[in-house]
């Protein structure tokens, strides 16, 4: 090993080791954006497009107030353009910089100089690097011909004749490496039939970088990037991950809604205002404007369920209105791992309101469509209307008086957005354990609810008028061995008509499990996302209908799935144990759905044969259980701890 | 956040108001309840056991409710009653034993409910409910009479959860299986389904 280093005199390694670095960055950063360009699109939005035809995002546009157009515009950087970026241009600069460095490598004679010293014996012989002992014998023979000292011809100078000798030298060296044991071997370790070759170390810095003028930058460049923008890196990476939970809330705000719990109070009632002060109190919304209080944060928030306009802080209020969408979602978390049912509710319904800006769950189905008129709602209606399914009862023309709409356009878009939110309508839930036909005692199992994805003007359809296979589960391997990828095949729902809020969403339904024996939650909220809408086009109107049996054919009607995985196994002892199953929607009103299943818990049928291999089975099962239990308690260790005195009174029933 | 002890009235109380939490301040105010209990109780050998000439005047009040209830009296039966569980809430001591007055609270509830249903308050009838499970009462007639308020009110799909809860406590209440039923006939009303 050299003691000391040479510099890159000549720069010969310098342009080498920038190419490394270049392309070690640049070839996957091109891959990436170029996946993003062509696959990007179609991906997410051809998907949703054809199965789930988005027919609400241009109504959606149409209803979108100009302010929060101009939000959008302002705060949401939409990667509209996708040539034109900073990413790309990042990328083009980069491409140039390698050429320029080829080039500069190609035309550094000093390279060239390094280059030709190589020693490759095929080359020397003329032959392929695969080719037999007899060819390089042959090769040997007929160059040896030509070049051996005795046979050059007498009228050469003296120059001339070294460099022929010179060859002949090499030409044997060259055939001595390919057929010589000990020669070969130099060749094969050292790169050179001699052995090693003298090898200099050095250090890629261009000489004119550590001449003596230049050399305090350098040392200055070190000392800032190891000193400073090194550690300062990684600070400001480890300060990030600690203020942000997993799900991208303030560690802040998600201790303040813990404590909002742990020092809830049985006598106070969870209202959506009560929901709203707890919101305005994120340290979020502090973060984005110092200045403000949390009265003022409430104020806003109440501004826009009330659909008040805020003036000069309408901007503020759009800004923390589309930031609830995170802390809302936090909150759900917060509540459900207190195993709060009630505030778990009301967080939902609060999500709703601040997505539809409504100020209250009543009526909150009609006044989640355009252009109602509430005063007229109010008044005019003889009838009890307070859901779109009521809505639907009645003729067009009627529908319009109802809600006092006059322009017939209008009414339209209104009865449009009115017939495209979704319902759900239970078909079939049950639990399932795969690869058996019962519930066994401490078996893993999942929920599996089929539903009808139904637009609230089609007429009820009765769950018998399915054939019963087709809520079949499959029972392929692939099916048991992952029950639930057949939910994410589902297609991705389409943007949700929410024209007040800020930004454009989807829908998605939270799927919550309570235990019925105390009415509190079990488990972290399950987040679907995945559905198919294409029901919603269906002709089937309430009044359209005459003939039921005429017009309905089953085949028609998609059945959606709906995967409920369970965090705890099935209890120890046979019998009847009732869940609730809540499925809410976090956009629109009306879209949910609330059951109660009963796990019947049974013995499997009794096996006659080898007992040792069935004891086996169940071992491993439990191992499994074991494994996914400590899981799901990772994400809340310090909150979830009365789970396992839940599981105890499971067992007791 | 300090607490000062008034060596004279017993009392103890926050040092800077200001500063108190609303949670702190309570817990402050029930201390102070407490002791002001006890300090008052002139028998040395108190128990925690609930007072017997409280419990019956409470009994003879409830009583009066009845009565006035068989005599179809039912906004007067609803008075006696509401009296009487206000004295229970009241004129016992803190330090008596919450436990053995629970039953006692739990059946005039329920009664009063039940008048308040009949009466036609079923918003009345729903905050005393919230109370009644709030004291760990999960039987049948409770949740009969909370899908009846939730039915009144027109709140058909709460009132279809609670019916549901009922019947998986105890799957074998016939009343509430009729319930269901008609829970499930009014939501289907509700959303136009019929």
């Amino acid at each position: 090993m050299a003691l000391n280093y040479d510099y890159d005199d000549t720069s010969e390694t310098w342009p080498f080791f920038l190419l490394t670095v270049v392309l070690m960055i640049l070839i996957p950063l091109t891959l990436w954006q170029l996946v993003w360009i062509f696959r990007g699109s179609d991906n997410e939005k051809d998907k949703s497009i054809q199965e789930n035809e988005d027919i609400m995002e241009p109504l959606n546009d149409t209803y979108t107030l100009a302010s929060i157009k101009k939000f959008r515009h302002k705060f949401l950087k939409e990667r509209s353009n996708k040539i034109f970026n900073k990413w790309n241009l990042i990328i083009i600069a980069s491409w140039c910089l390698v050429v320029f460095l080829i080039q500069r490598i190609n035309a550094n004679d000093a390279i060239k100089e390094s280059t030709a010293g190589l020693f490759d014996p095929y080359e020397l012989l003329g032959i392929s690097a695969s080719a037999s002992d007899k060819d390089i014998k042959s090769a040997y023979r007929k160059l040896s011909l030509k070049f051996h000292p005795d046979k050059l011809s007498k009228d050469l100078t003296e120059n001339e004749r070294t460099v022929l000798e010179e060859t002949y030298v090499q030409i044997t060296k060259a055939y001595e490496s390919l057929t010589d044991e000990l020669v070969r071997e130099n060749y094969l370790k050292y790169g050179h039939p001699d052995g090693p070759q003298s090898v200099s170390h050095g250090i890629a810095l261009p000489s004119f970088l550590v001449d003596t003028t230049s050399s305090p930058l350098l040392v200055a460049i070190y000392v800032l990037s190891f000193v400073l923008v090194l550690p300062w890196i990684v600070s400001k990476w480890w300060t990030k991950t600690q203020a942000y939970t997993k799900k991208g809330v303030h560690t802040l705000t998600a201790s303040y809604f813990v404590d909002r719990l742990v020092n809830y109070k049985p006598s106070e009632v969870i209202t959506i205002d009560l929901i709203i002060k707890w919101l305005s109190n994120a340290h979020e919304f502090k973060e984005f404007y110092p200045e403000l209080t949390a009265e003022d944060f409430e104020r806003l928030l109440q501004d826009h369920l009330h659909r008040r306009d805020s003036g000069e802080q309408n901007e503020i209020k759009y800004r923390i209105v589309a930031k609830c969408h995170t802390i809302l979602y936090g909150l759900l978390d917060v509540t459900c791992a207190f195993r709060n049912t009630d505030a778990t509710n009301m967080t939902l319904n609060t999500f709703k309101c601040i997505v539809q800006a409504v100020s209250s769950v009543n009526d909150a189905e009609i006044y989640q469509l355009p252009n109602v008129d509430r005063a007229t709602f109010q008044n005019g209606s003889v009838d009890e209307i307070h859901t779109l399914g009521k809505l639907f009862t009645y003729e067009n023309d009627k529908i319009g008086k109802i809600l006092g709409i006059k322009d017939s356009k209008k009414l339209e878009e209104t009865l449009q957005v009115a017939s495209n939110i979704p319902v759900l309508k239970l078909l079939k839930a049950e639990f399932v354990v795969p690869g058996e036909d019962r519930v066994t005692p401490l078996s893993v199992s999942h929920i599996s609810i089929k539903v009808l994805i139904r637009s609230a003007k089609h007429k009820l359809i009765p769950v018998d008028k399915f054939p019963s296979e087709r809520f079949e589960e499959s029972q392929d391997f692939d099916d048991l061995k992952d029950p639930f990828a057949k939910q994410e095949q589902q297609p991705l729902l389409p943007y949700s008509f929410a024209p007040f809020f800020p930004t454009k969403r989807r829908n998605a339904w939270c799927c919550m499990v309570v235990l019925q024996k105390d009415s509190k939650i079990i488990q972290n909220p399950l987040v679907v996302q995945k559905l198919s809408l294409s029901n919603l086009k269906n002709e089937f109107g309430k009044l359209d209908v005459k003939d039921f049996d005429k017009d309905f054919n089953p085949e028609d009607w998609e059945i959606g799935t709906i995967k409920i995985p369970l965090g705890q196994q099935a209890p120890a002892e046979n019998g009847h144990y009732y869940f609730r199953v809540v499925i809410k929607s976090t956009d629109y009103f009306g879209s949910d759905l609330d059951l109660t299943m009963d796990m019947n818990v049974c013995d499997p049928p009794k096996v006659e044969e080898n007992e040792t291999s069935y004891s086996d089975d169940e071992d491993d099962l439990e191992d499994d259980e074991d494994l996914e239990d400590d899981e799901y308690d990772s994400d809340f260790t310090d909150i979830d701890t009365d789970t396992e005195v839940e599981e105890d009174a499971v067992d007791e029933k | 956040m300090s607490i000062l002890y008034n060596e004279n009235s017993k009392m103890i109380s926050v040092a800077q108001p200001d500063e108190a939490t609303e949670i702190f301040a309570i817990n402050v105010a029930q201390i102070n309840k407490l002791s002001k209990s006890i300090i008052a109780e002139s028998n040395p050998n108190f128990t925690p056991k609930p007072n017997d000439n409280t419990t019956a005047m409470i009994q003879k009040m409830f009583q009066t409710g009845i009565t006035k209830m068989k005599e179809q009296k039912l906004n007067d039966a609803l008075k006696s009653i509401s009296l009487a569980i206000e004295m229970a809430t009241r004129n016992r001591s803190p330090y008596e034993a919450f436990a053995l007055q629970l039953q006692e609270l739990q059946f005039m509830l329920k009664h009063k409910i039940d008048l308040e249903l009949v009466l036609g308050k079923p918003m009345d009838a729903l905050q005393d409910l919230e109370m009644l499970m709030g004291t760990g009462l999960a039987t049948p007639d409770v949740f009969i009479r909370l899908t009846d308020a939730l039915l009144k009110l027109g709140q058909f799909n709460e009132a279809t959860a609670v019916c549901e809860r009922g019947l998986s406590l105890s799957p074998n209440e016939t009343k509430l299986k009729a319930l269901i039923l008609q829970c499930n006939r009014l939501l289907a009303e509700y959303n136009g389904d019929i």
